[in-house]
């Protein structure tokens, strides 16, 4: 074939969706017993090895549980660490599955194989953990979080849920501490400035917000005042900067703090050319200092016809 | 004839979106009379028709869908003047930590 035509290109969107919404609207939080058996068997057998004993779980933290007590019994002895999740036979899988999926329905692939695999797919299995004689697996999580770029994040809760009410917590795509989402006021001056990890530091920040992690970073005394005034819908605005340079970037860091008019939410914005004298400079800086028309929260809008205007017409 | 969301296209209601915001499924949309174009540089105007538009924060997926407009209730709607051309903006800042500069959303 060299194009598809308009009918299946419609039904690649359809089955595009099917894959999408069987995780991301929960259909598939219940693994189907039948068909998972029967899938596993499958792929044991394809491997040489007879059929294990399927332990079904109920998250990938309680796969860990059943497994380690597994080993314990039969090695005597702890398990050191966590065992390693596959990066096979798992929602890993669903992406190359639902590619040769499409080109099976219309008709361009048929591989027998890969058909018994499809349907073990669906039976709504998220993890394994495979050893000769046991083979665990959980379902699919109940709960799901993202942020506009499709990554996981919540900054209420796990941004991933099990039915058990096991979870696991990120921030902005960066998985992080439970702790750090659940309990924000527990991170102190010592774990912050213990943490090296530049990206795991930018996470600290904003989850605690700017004047909180440099106040416990450097102390009460750590910040600088450079500026301060109401925006035209009379809120305040604040603009600070480290009295020192940042440890970790050996640069002060210049940030000002804003409050949305619309949701009362509290805002830091850290100016690209971090040389603001002013919070009306540093916030003109953020809209690469264009003369707006309209502000609707982080978009800007300049009239073509009205290039000059002071201050835009209308923020919201 | 009118310009409203249903006569648009599935197609059609997805370039106007402007710019997608923090919240999974929040977005910047334009509804309307008016015209997107985006350059190769990911630069975005607006040209508004004789019947006006609006720029609204809508659910995107309800809109793009079915065409129905569910504010978010954040950031009120601005009104486009007729026959006028904006061009976009996005809010930028530095990260510190990445040493770089990054859009905004909101």
């Amino acid at each position: 074939m060299n194009e598809l035509t308009k009918e299946q290109e419609a039904q690649l969107a359809t089955v595009r969706k099917e894959y999408e919404d069987a995780f991301f609207t929960y259909q598939r939080t219940k693994i189907d017993p039948a068909i998972c058996e029967k899938g596993v068997n499958f792929l044991y057998e394809k491997a040489g090895y007879k059929n294990p004993t399927v332990v079904y779980c109920t998250s990938p933290m309680d796969m860990q549980v059943k497994a380690k007590a597994e080993y314990k019994k039969e090695f005597k002895k702890e398990h050191d660490g966590d065992f390693t999740f596959n990066h096979y036979c798992c929602i890993g899988d669903h992406g190359w599955v639902s590619f040769y999926d499409f080109f099976t329905r219309i008709g361009e692939t048929k591989d027998e194989d890969f058909n018994k695999y499809c349907e073990f797919v669906s039976s709504g299995v998220y993890s394994m953990l495979q050893f000769e004689d046991f083979c665990f697996v959980c379902p699919m999580p109940t709960l799901i979080s993202r942020n506009a770029d499709n990554v996981p994040h919540s900054a209420a809760g796990p941004a991933m849920q099990w039915g058990d009410g096991q979870g696991v917590y990120f921030w902005n795509g960066v998985k992080v501490d439970s702790r750090w989402i659940i309990n924000p006021d527990s991170i102190d001056k010592e774990e912050i400035l213990k943490e090296d990890n530049a990206e795991q530091r930018r996470v600290i920040r904003e989850i605690l917000g700017g004047e909180t992690y440099y106040e416990r970073t450097f102390g009460k005394d750590g910040l600088v005042l450079l500026d301060e005034d109401d925006d035209d819908q009379g809120f305040p605005m604040k603009l600070w900067e480290t009295k020192e340079p940042d440890p970790i970037i050996r640069r002060k860091v210049q940030f000002v703090v804003v409050i949305d008019p619309s949701t009362g939410r509290t805002y830091d914005l850290y100016p690209p050319r971090q040389n603001s004298t002013n919070v009306w400079m540093a916030k003109a800086d953020t809209f690469d200092n264009k003369k707006l028309t309209f502000r609707h929260g982080d978009l800007g809008l300049v009239d073509t016809s009205m290039p000059d205007l002071e201050k835009p017409l209308k923020e919201t | 004839m009118k310009t409203t969301n249903k006569t648009l296209g599935r197609e059609q209601r997805l370039d106007r979106v402007i710019i997608r915001g923090e919240v999974s499924d929040h977005s910047h949309i334009v509804v309307g009379d008016a015209t997107i174009t985006r350059n190769d540089n990911g630069e975005i105007e607006i040209s508004v028709g004789n019947e006006g538009a609006t720029l609204r924060h809508l659910l995107e997926s309800l809109f793009v869908e079915s065409g129905q407009e569910v504010w978010t209730k954040e950031h009120a709607d601005i009104e486009l003047t007729p026959n006028h051309t904006y061009s976009h903006v996005q809010q930028k800042e530095y990260d510190p930590y990445a040493d770089t500069i990054r859009e905004v959303r909101d």
